[in-house]
């Protein structure tokens, strides 16, 4: 089963990679869209985890620390924090 | 963005308030079910501050008690809580709407004509056939066909070569262009006479075609013939032609004014005050109450329509009226100063008379002292050139 997700995940980065797609098109991870330090637009981001004044977690392993964080617009698959960000962090 | 602002505005939102330990979930379960959120802010105890529009509230009392918050409204912000709010007031609603009717209504008539173009004829003239056409005020615009308008105007009237309809809010422009009816190059092909425009002597005459009937010494009145179109002949018929030459009238004028010594000078002191009326057609009201205590003074009255954007006109008239006090001074003149006075005055008013028209040969001046002033009378005798093409009757 694992194998086979495997073999298909390559499959789709294979055919991505000839019609010259963007990442995150071709990889399930999201995109992120930094201006300044004062907001991030995340696509694809899936859920959040914890929601501080200071700190934003969110369920892909992205963290984003600031003060006065905001959550201007929210939906489904996009989210737009405002506030003055300090650090963006990566769990992996 | 702005747009989303305004449409959520007229659709109506709320402020809500959410305290819980597990916010988080609550904000994942509500995007889950597709309830759209915006501007949330967390303060610093467990509370989130979010808006959301008024009919997703009932999902999200749920969705809290589902996740163990409370929720709270902090404010209701939009056209449907305003209008709730203000329910009970229904005559201001009802005037509102009535208001807003009557701007509508009153926009869709004209309320002013405004005639421009450079032409000869009275100006009432045209709005009479305007006013012939519907085209008066208070008219509905959009039952005006202008081009059958148009149409018609030029159909009646001759003198009109073109004429323009259009309309700037409750403003109608009419452009008014004049034909030229004066043909000149008409009268200069057929049989025509000579007549003078003045009355004089004779001074000079040079035939060029045509016969002369007066000569050099003659009198002549205004409307006399001075070149007869016809030339006669022993030998053959009479042959009619279009006259031409130049006539020279020696022409007088005589201009009298009587001069006193004493003579009131008025100038303006400086000193003026307003005074401000509003009008609502026959209805005066005085916004300032100071009735002017100068002695002398003149009265300066400037009317103001008032209008809505510049363009909608109200029938509301602001009046200012200016009074300047004046100041008499009498000036006692010599009786050189007089005269010399009374005579540039009446030199000018006859120059003023002849304009360009002619040249001044000599000038006569007359003087005659009485007690109390002095009369000066002005000759002056010029020559000037005359006449002017009428059509040959008969003919």
């Amino acid at each position: 089963m694992r194998k086979k997700e495997r073999a298909e995940k390559s499959a789709r980065e294979k055919v991505g990679m000839i019609l010259d797609m963007p990442l995150d098109m071709i990889k399930d991870c999201s995109r992120m869209t930094v201006i300044g330090n004062e907001s991030i637009l995340l696509e694809n981001y899936k859920g959040i985890m914890e929601y501080e004044e200071n700190v934003i977690r969110l369920s892909n392993n992205i963290n984003v620390f600031g003060t006065n964080l905001n959550i201007e617009e929210i939906t489904d698959d996009d989210i737009l924090i405002t506030g003055k960000i300090k650090n963006i962090e990566f769990e992996n | 963005m702005f747009l989303d602002k305004t449409f959520n505005k007229v659709k109506g939102y709320i402020k809500i308030n959410v305290f819980g330990f597990f916010v988080e979930r609550f904000l994942n379960l509500a995007l889950k079910e597709n309830i759209s959120l915006w501007n949330i802010k967390k303060s610093d105890d467990a509370t989130v501050i979010a808006y959301a529009n008024i009919y997703d509230y009932k999902r999200l009392v749920a969705i809290a008690k589902k996740t163990g918050c409370k929720i709270n409204i902090e404010e209701k912000i939009g056209v449907p809580f305003f209008i709730l709010k203000h329910k009970k007031r229904k005559t201001f609603a009802v005037f509102f709407i009535l208001i807003a009717f009557a701007i509508y209504f009153y926009g869709l008539h004209i309320w002013k004509i405004d005639i421009i173009g450079d032409f000869d004829f009275d100006i009432e003239n045209i709005r009479e056939e305007l006013y012939a056409e519907n085209v008066k005020v208070g008219a509905l615009k959009k039952s005006l066909d202008i081009d059958d308008i148009k149409n018609d105007i030029y159909m009646r009237r001759h003198d009109i070569a073109w004429i323009g309809i259009s309309f700037e809010g409750t403003t109608a422009i009419v452009e008014v262009v004049e034909a030229n009816l004066k043909n000149e190059n008409e009268l200069d092909n057929i049989p025509c006479n000579i007549v003078s425009t003045k009355s004089g002597m004779v001074y000079k005459i040079n035939t060029l075609e045509g016969t002369a009937l007066v000569e050099s010494g003659d009198m002549v009145e205004s409307g006399d013939i001075l070149i007869k179109g016809i030339m006669s002949s022993q030998y053959a018929p009479d042959r009619y032609v279009n006259s031409k030459g130049t006539i020279l009238l020696k022409t007088w004028y005589t201009d009298r004014l009587k001069m006193p010594f004493e003579r009131d000078i008025i100038s303006k002191t400086g000193r003026s005050k307003n005074k401000y009326v509003l009008g609502l057609k026959n209805y005066k009201i005085n916004l300032t109450n100071n009735d002017t205590k100068f002695e002398k003074y003149d009265t300066i009255t400037l009317s103001n329509r008032l209008t809505l954007f510049g363009k909608f006109e109200l029938p509301i008239e602001l009046t200012k009226v200016t009074y300047q006090e004046l100041n008499v001074d009498t000036i006692v003149y010599t009786e050189k100063q007089a005269i010399d006075i009374a005579k540039k005055e009446v030199e000018d008013a006859i120059i003023n008379k002849i304009k360009n028209n002619g040249e001044i040969i000599d000038t006569k001046i007359d003087t005659q002292i009485s007690g109390d002033g002095v009369t000066v009378t002005v000759t002056v005798e010029c020559i000037e050139e005359t006449g002017i093409k009428q059509k040959l009757e008969g003919v």
